[in-house]
């Protein structure tokens, strides 16, 4: 895995933490997984080549105990559908395999819409 | 339609109906029709509406802190969760109840979701404004809309576009 460029090939996790995030009942992610933060950026981690054990060990590891919360699902997703909404992955490494997606639009509303799309092609995973 | 108006314009055709003088068979079968296409709009969830305005209160008790989703999420804000309720006491019956998301900016989100490219999301900020967006195969759509007492026609357009 070349740490500075991402392969479109590659799959990207997004750890859940909210019920509201995933639907059980229709084993998929809703839109507001994927909706980036504050800080305009949406957090995953870098997952080709890993188990399933191995994924959710870096999500317990990295993210559930650091923020203290229970994990209770993943979203992944391949890094085309991405690039193809138009937006950026920028690997940072930190904690190792970490990347964020980037360049999201400022209006609302197209942020919904690309979310739409992200969730819709995300493999859901129950904890 | 609002559904004030509409509920007058029904009002009002069921006392023509009712009288029934003067109007040829065609156009009565007309006024039925027309009566039917109304009630859809005029008559909005009930059973559907209170299982989903629980949902949203459940969604509002887990999400009304700050950083719900562990990614420093803003707490739902309460003015949010009072429109999506408004606005879900309006839906026509005509639509399926939708799935309640919380959003990482604190407001709060309804979506309809009939399979992997058709799926309609409209959210509330508390401003009295509706962000929506839809996925209906390869046509995509968004926009902001304002909202007060009655379900945008873009949106009631939107949700019958899922169901078509």
């Amino acid at each position: 895995m070349n740490i500075d460029s991402i392969n479109p090939e590659e799959y990207l996790s997004r750890f859940l933490f909210s019920n509201s995030h995933f639907s059980k009942e229709n084993q998929r992610v809703k839109y507001g997984a994927f909706l980036p933060a504050k800080n305009g950026e949406t957090s995953v981690f870098r997952t080709s080549n890993l188990s399933d054990n191995q994924i959710w060990d870096l999500g317990e590891r990295n993210v559930a105990q650091e923020r203290k919360k229970p994990l209770l699902g993943r979203g992944d997703i391949r890094s085309s559908m991405v690039f193809e909404s138009g937006l950026k992955i920028r690997p940072d490494n930190n904690p190792p395999r970490h990347a964020n997606i980037i360049g999201w639009p400022e209006e609302k509303s197209k942020q919904k819409l690309i979310a739409i799309e992200l969730a819709a092609n995300a493999t859901f995973h129950l904890k | 339609m609002s559904q004030a108006c509409s509920h007058r314009i029904t009002t009002s055709f069921y006392n023509v109906s009712s009288s029934g003088i003067g109007f040829s068979e065609t156009a009565r079968t007309l006024l039925r029709e027309l009566k039917k296409e109304i009630s859809y709009f005029a008559e909005p969830v009930t059973i559907g509406s209170s299982l989903t305005t629980d949902a949203l209160i459940e969604t509002y008790k887990d999400c009304s802190y700050e950083n719900w989703d562990g990614y420093g999420a803003k707490p739902l804000s309460i003015d949010s969760v009072n429109e999506a309720r408004e606005f879900i006491s309006l839906i026509p019956s005509f639509f399926s109840k939708p799935e309640i998301v919380a959003e990482p900016s604190g407001e709060i989100g309804l979506e309809w979701y009939k399979g992997r490219n058709k799926i309609f999301a409209v959210s509330f900020n508390g401003k009295k404004t509706i962000a929506y967006a839809g996925l209906f195969g390869s046509n995509k759509t968004h926009g902001i809309e304002y909202f007060e007492g009655s379900i945008p026609q873009i949106i009631i357009e939107n949700l019958r576009r899922l169901y078509s």
